[in-house]
């Protein structure tokens, strides 16, 4: 994420005035937590209860959900916009000192971590990834796990001087 | 934890409003407002939708390849709430609201403060009850400028599919 706009024509233009939230995506891969900040996912079907999110093809996050299997969605609150920052960039770290952390995650039963601070998340089993000429692979998840910590409204792309410039984790 | 439990956190993802409009062989275009909706590539520029698999919109779309997508702008409610469910049709009006075709044969609202050209490039099959449509952006126009998008929680409604 950047507060660099999309170069380009109009429809780069009118793409950008689609609504999306603000999700840290969570995932562990060996002894290794993988965390960013991402924008671009949707609901799919509610029975079951399908999600899709769109992750740079090759990025170190989308090798990690492969590994894993697994990810949680981690739902930022409005008043959050610093905590989704730090994880703009790839965030990584041991899995054994995540625990109480700055950061602070917490390992479901699945194995997935999550994060503490956040309003509310979703924990996914990868199902497929289904083709797709771009630039990002799509993770479809069904949504095995759920939990609310705090009914608050939610951060949102277009409240935030940021924009989604796909930018890459190395 | 039920999958209606998951449900009122899914709720929590923030989606915008869009209408869907599709050129089919019956005749009258099809046309129906959906929130489920993003943006999945850059370079190509790509975007994916969710139907309701059995759909009048979903199989126009299957048969047609090519639909319009038309952002909901902030103010324009009534927009979104005229196609939750298409009753009028005439030959230049869709839910009372003026089109026009593109030479793409692609059914454009004439009130639209955004629109994109769309064309499927994959069709995901899943153990869904949507089909999730992979589109490339064809063309596209803003004709208001500096607009925002209607937020579907900033409405009373919410998608129940």
């Amino acid at each position: 994420m950047s507060t660099e706009a999309q170069p380009g024509d109009v429809r780069s233009e009118a793409l950008r005035l689609m609504s999306n939230g603000v999700y840290v995506l969570t995932t562990a891969s060996g002894d290794t937590l993988h965390a960013a900040a991402v924008t671009w996912a949707s609901q799919v079907s509610f029975q079951p209860a399908l999600l899709v999110v769109a992750l740079r093809r090759n990025s170190h996050l989308a090798q990690a959900v492969r590994k894993a299997h697994r990810f949680a969605l981690n739902i930022i609150g409005e008043d959050q916009a610093e905590v989704a920052a730090r994880f703009f960039a790839h965030y990584t770290a041991p899995l054994e000192s995540v625990q109480g952390s700055d950061p602070s995650f917490r390992m479901t039963i699945g194995k997935c971590p999550l994060m503490t601070d956040a309003l509310a998340w979703l924990e996914c089993k990868l199902v497929a990834e289904p083709a797709s000429p771009g630039d990002h692979a799509l993770m479809l998840g069904e949504v095995t796990g759920a939990g609310v910590r705090r009914q608050e409204k939610p951060l949102v792309l277009n409240n935030t001087p940021w924009f989604y410039g796909g930018i890459r984790d190395e | 934890m039920e999958t209606d439990q998951f449900q009122s956190i899914l709720r929590m993802f923030n989606y915008g409003l869009y209408v869907i409009t599709c050129a089919s062989s019956e005749g009258a275009p099809a046309a129906a407002t959906v929130s489920w909706v993003t943006q999945v590539s850059f370079k190509p520029k790509l975007i994916a939708v969710a139907l309701r698999k059995g759909t009048a919109i979903c199989e126009a779309v299957q048969a047609a390849r090519r639909f319009g997508l038309h952002v909901v702008g902030e103010q324009q409610p009534e927009l979104a709430r005229a196609f939750f469910k298409v009753g009028q049709v005439s030959p230049s009006e869709i839910g009372g609201y003026s089109y026009g075709f593109t030479e793409r044969n692609i059914p454009i609202l004439e009130k639209a403060v955004a629109w994109l050209e769309c064309e499927v490039v994959e069709e995901v099959g899943s153990s869904g009850d949507h089909t999730i449509f992979i589109v490339s952006v064809l063309d596209g126009d803003v004709q208001t400028p500096g607009i925002r998008s209607l937020a579907l929680r900033d409405t009373v409604w919410h998608y129940g599919g």
